[in-house]
Formats: C-alpha cells, sequence, structure tokens
C-alpha cells in the first residue's frame, strides 16, 4: 500500500510538474486525487492503469512537439544554408560588419580580395585584413560608422582603386544599414572592366575622329579650289575632283564599316543566315574585282576544289569578308604580282576555308599579332591607297563573332601573305554530334 | 621651296597643287625619315608637315629640324586633328610657328606660308 501511496504521490508530482493532458485524463485524474484527499481510494488498479494512459498521451505530445521543433530548425537551418550559399554564389565581395566596426562575416569573393592564397576569416577581424587598400579600408569603416549614428540615410557609396603589380582596379563601394543593432551590409563592385571599356570607347572615337577627318581636308580643299578658280585646267580639275570622290567613297565606307562593326559587336545584327556555296560567292567577288587588279597588272586567280562547300551563314558578310580580303591583296601587292584565291574543304575541323594568298611584299612579324586591330595599319604600307582601317576587323567579327569560324593571316616578310577564314560548314554540328 | 610632308598621299597631292598654283616650289614627302631626306639634299625655306605619320612623326621631325645648326632657323607649319595642342615652349622648342587644324583652307595655307616666310625675310633683311 505504501509503495503504491509512493508511487500515487510521485506521480502527482510528475503531473503536478507541467504536464498537459487530455479532458478525459484529467477527469479521472481529478476523481482519483479526491478519492486520494478523501483517503479512500476506490480502485488502485483503476488509477494505476489511468495513469499509465495520461503518461503515454503525454509521450505523445513530447514526441510531436519535438518533432516539430526538429522539422523548424531544419527548415531555417536549410534557409541559412541557402543565404550562406547564395551570399558565396556572389562574384561581387559582400561583408557585414559590426557596430564596432569588426567584420561579422564575408563571403568567399570578399576573402581573396587582396589576393591571399589562404582564407583570413577569423573569429575577430578588421575590414583592413580583408581590403589590401589601408585608405580604402579606412574609409569604408569611417562610413558604416557614420550609417550607425545617422537614422535617415541608409546608403552610401565610395569609390576606391588598387595596384596590383601593372594593373590597376576600380571598385565602387555600397553600405547599407542592415538592422537595429548597427550591422552594416557592404557590396563591393568592381568596375575595372566598365573603365576600360569606356576607355576603348574614347580611343576608338577619338581613331574615328582622326579618320574622318583626312578624307574631310582632301574633299574641302577640292572645293575650295573649284570655287575659287584653281581649277580651271582640265587636266588638274580632273585630278582634283577624282581625289574627292575617292574620298567621298572612303568616308561612306568608314561610317558604315563602323556601323556593322558595332552592329555585331553590341549583338544586335540580324543575319540572313541560309546555306551558302562559299565557292561560288569567291567566284563572284573575284569577277567583280577583275577590272580592278588589271588597272594594277595583277593576275587573280580564282580555285576551287570540286566538292561540297557549303556553309551556313550570311551571304551579304561572307562576301564583304572576301571581298575585303582580295581587295586588300589587290591594294598592296605590287604591280604584276598574282593572287590566288581558293576554297577547299577541312575535315578536320568540318570547315570550308577561303584563302587568299599573294606574292606580295609579305607582313613584318611584328604587326601580324595586331593587323585585325580597328584602325591598325602598317607602316610600309602607308602610301599605299588606303581604306577604312576597319576591313580586317569588320572581317573577324562576321566570321567570329556571327558565324562561329576563324579568321588569321600567315606571312615571311619578302614573301607575300596568306589570309584565311573557316566557316563551320554545312551539318556540321549534326554530324559531330 | 616648300617641302610638304603627309602620309596620306592624297593630302600631299592637294596641298601640293595648291602650293604650285600660288606659284611655290613644292617637294613631296610621305613620313618624317624622308622628309629628313628631302632636306638633305634640297634648299627648303619651309617644311609643312602633318602630326601623325608612321616611322617619324611630326612632331619628331620638328624637333630634329629644330636641334640641327644647319635646318635650326627652318620654319615648320603643322597639321593637325582638333584637340591637340601643344604648350608654347614645346612649340618653340620644336621650331614649329603654327598648328593648321584639319579640315584646313588651301587659301588660309597659302596666307599663313606666304606671313611666315615675308616675317622671316624681313627678319633676316633686319639681321
Amino acid at each position: 500500500m505504501l509503495l503504491i501511496q509512493a508511487f500515487i504521490w510521485a506521480a502527482v508530482g510528475f503531473i503536478a510538474g507541467g504536464l498537459s493532458y487530455g479532458l478525459i485524463q484529467r477527469r479521472r485524474f481529478d476523481r482519483e486525487c479526491r478519492g486520494l484527499a478523501e483517503g479512500s481510494v476506490s480502485d488502485p488498479t483503476g488509477l494505476a492503469v489511468g495513469l499509465r494512459d495520461v503518461h503515454d498521451e503525454h509521450e505523445r505530445r513530447i514526441h510531436a512537439v519535438r518533432r516539430e521543433q526538429t522539422l523548424s530548425r531544419r527548415v531555417a537551418e536549410e534557409r541559412a544554408v541557402r543565404a550562406r550559399r547564395a551570399l558565396e554564389g556572389l562574384e561581387d565581395p559582400v561583408i557585414v560588419l559590426d557596430a564596432d566596426g569588426t567584420v561579422a562575416e564575408c563571403n568567399q569573393a570578399a576573402s581573396v580580395l587582396g589576393g591571399r592564397s589562404e582564407d583570413p576569416r577569423t573569429e575577430t577581424m578588421a575590414i583592413e585584413d580583408l581590403l589590401p587598400s589601408r585608405v580604402a579600408a579606412r574609409e569604408i569603416a569611417d562610413l558604416a560608422r557614420g550609417l550607425c549614428d545617422v537614422e535617415t540615410e541608409v546608403v552610401r557609396r565610395t569609390f576606391f582603386t588598387m595596384v596590383e603589380g601593372p594593373d590597376v582596379r576600380d571598385f565602387a563601394v555600397s553600405l547599407r544599414r542592415l538592422d537595429s543593432t548597427g550591422r552594416v551590409l557592404v557590396v563591393i563592385h568592381e568596375t575595372t572592366r566598365e573603365r576600360e571599356i569606356l576607355r576603348m570607347k574614347s580611343e576608338f572615337v577619338a581613331k574615328a575622329s582622326h579618320e574622318l577627318r583626312t578624307p574631310l581636308s582632301s574633299i574641302r580643299a577640292t572645293l575650295e579650289m573649284l570655287e575659287e578658280g584653281d581649277l580651271e585646267d582640265e587636266t588638274a580639275r580632273s585630278e582634283m575632283l577624282g581625289i574627292a570622290s575617292e574620298e567621298v567613297d572612303r568616308l561612306a565606307r568608314l561610317v558604315d564599316d563602323m556601323l556593322d562593326i558595332s552592329r555585331i559587336e553590341a549583338g544586335v545584327a540580324r543575319p540572313r543566315i541560309q546555306s551558302v556555296d562559299l565557292g561560288g560567292l569567291a567566284r563572284e567577288v573575284v569577277d567583280a574585282l577583275r577590272p580592278a587588279a588589271e588597272r594594277r597588272s595583277i593576275e587573280l586567280v580564282s580555285r576551287r576544289r570540286d566538292e561540297d562547300l557549303v556553309v551556313e551563314g550570311d551571304a551579304e558578310m561572307l562576301s564583304t569578308v572576301i571581298t575585303n580580303l582580295v581587295g586588300n591583296a589587290i591594294k598592296y601587292v605590287p604591280e604584276g604580282e598574282r593572287v590566288v584565291v581558293e576554297v577547299a574543304p577541312d575535315d578536320l575541323t568540318r570547315s570550308v576555308v577561303v584563302t587568299v594568298t599573294d606574292t606580295g611584299l609579305g607582313i613584318p612579324a611584328e604587326d601580324l599579332p595586331r593587323i585585325f586591330d580597328k584602325f591598325y595599319r602598317i607602316a610600309r604600307y602607308e602610301r599605299k591607297a588606303r581604306g577604312s582601317g576597319l576591313g580586317l576587323d569588320l572581317c573577324r567579327n562576321i566570321v567570329e563573332e556571327v558565324h562561329q569560324g576563324r579568321i588569321g593571316v600567315d606571312s615571311n616578310l619578302g614573301e607575300g601573305a596568306r589570309f584565311w577564314f573557316g566557316v563551320p560548314a554545312r551539318h556540321a554540328s549534326s554530324l559531330a554530334a | 621651296m616648300i617641302l610638304v610632308v603627309d602620309d596620306e598621299a592624297h593630302i600631299v597631292r592637294v596641298v601640293a597643287f595648291k602650293l604650285r598654283s600660288a606659284g611655290f616650289e613644292v617637294i613631296e614627302a610621305f613620313d618624317g625619315e624622308e622628309a629628313w631626306d628631302r632636306l638633305e639634299e634640297s634648299r627648303v625655306d619651309l617644311v609643312l608637315t602633318d602630326r601623325q605619320m608612321p616611322i617619324l612623326d611630326g612632331i619628331e621631325l620638328a624637333r630634329r629640324i629644330a636641334s640641327n645648326p644647319r635646318t635650326t632657323n627652318l620654319p615648320v607649319i603643322m597639321l593637325t586633328a582638333r584637340g591637340f595642342r601643344l604648350t608654347p615652349s614645346e612649340l618653340s622648342d620644336a621650331g614649329i610657328v603654327e598648328m593648321i587644324d584639319k579640315p584646313f583652307s588651301p587659301r588660309g595655307l597659302v596666307e599663313r606660308i606666304e606671313e611666315v616666310l615675308a616675317d622671316r625675310n624681313a627678319g633676316e633683311a633686319a639681321a
């Protein structure tokens, strides 16, 4: 009996310790408790069974609560992992600063900012440990402190530059107050590429304006001389007007080439892709340029293999490429030399290759790497007739950007030059697959 | 005699034609190095040169002319793109008497050349 009583009291203590239980169990428990208080326990076995039920119900509930807690903890953990991964996945360095200026958190991009090989992320780290520029670190820390104090302003921006050997890297930094504890989110975005693009654009405009000015000089001079009666002589007038007319063509070509290149580079060119027989296209170009070649006593030869020379491409654009390469050869080789245009399939690269070989002066080795650049000119050819200075760059853009082909030049000084380009053959992709 | 230097053959042709119609004797060159060779061969009174040229550009040519005792007094007029400026001391160091923007007026060019030559002759007469 004592044992039963002890058990009962222990059970009561257990229950009184804050258990929750069902209505039925509670009524039963109340009834048994009343029995206990009145000193009469009517049915000890029933009491034990009732208590077991209470205990089981309690176990079930505890289990449910634990399951719920585990589930929500897992959801929270997954959410944190996702947030962490998103932060790590950002290419821009991101740093969270505590109110005291120490780094609370940062991503991988931020940890390698200074070009360190080891990860400097430690428990207590200041922004100076991440940024190689002390001046920039101090400025960012100051701005972050300012953000903690000022309630109204939530975003601040600053810029800094980092010198790494010969390279200068530019960064834009934005700071944002993260929460009421004074934490600040620092996002660093590298702007080196933007600056480089702006510089290239400005350089292009400067060169283009110089190139535009030169033909304008001849045209303006001729017009003025015509107006002032300097060109009374028939021969002189004819020569000067011929020059002006050629320079007008050059201006038009320059403007066209600039537009075509900028459309391709900006990805807004709309090529009309269809099956094009490069062999036939090359023959058309050669026929069109034959009079120009004959004027300079240049032997223009066209050869094609009797095979499938069809590619998928824009006929007009590809014709421009062949015209430029053959036109250059005719323009720059000495009179009496030979220019050979050949079209043949290349099984190795599954492409059709057009080759323009001349027996001219050749190209100095130092000029070869830059010959496809905008406005690049070979000094020794300067006195020859001039083009837009953009022809080869346009060719490169058409072949490589529009047709995913390859373009190049081989030459030895004094032994002529060989310009070539290859465009993937028709069905090349399905064959490769 | 006037030496006209430009890597653009058309500019040389047009300018030479205008100067010859204005009564000048003209010799032509297509880069700075070739211009220097011409100067050694002929007695030139004034050099009219483009700035941007391969091999030896206009400014280097002017400096070479200014630093050689035989040619140091030879006036140089330079044709250049708008926006390119030298400081007065750079100009005088290189012996450049005038920079003229392209595109230029041939008549204006002839007038300027006549003024420079007149100044030069007056200077020499006074000396």
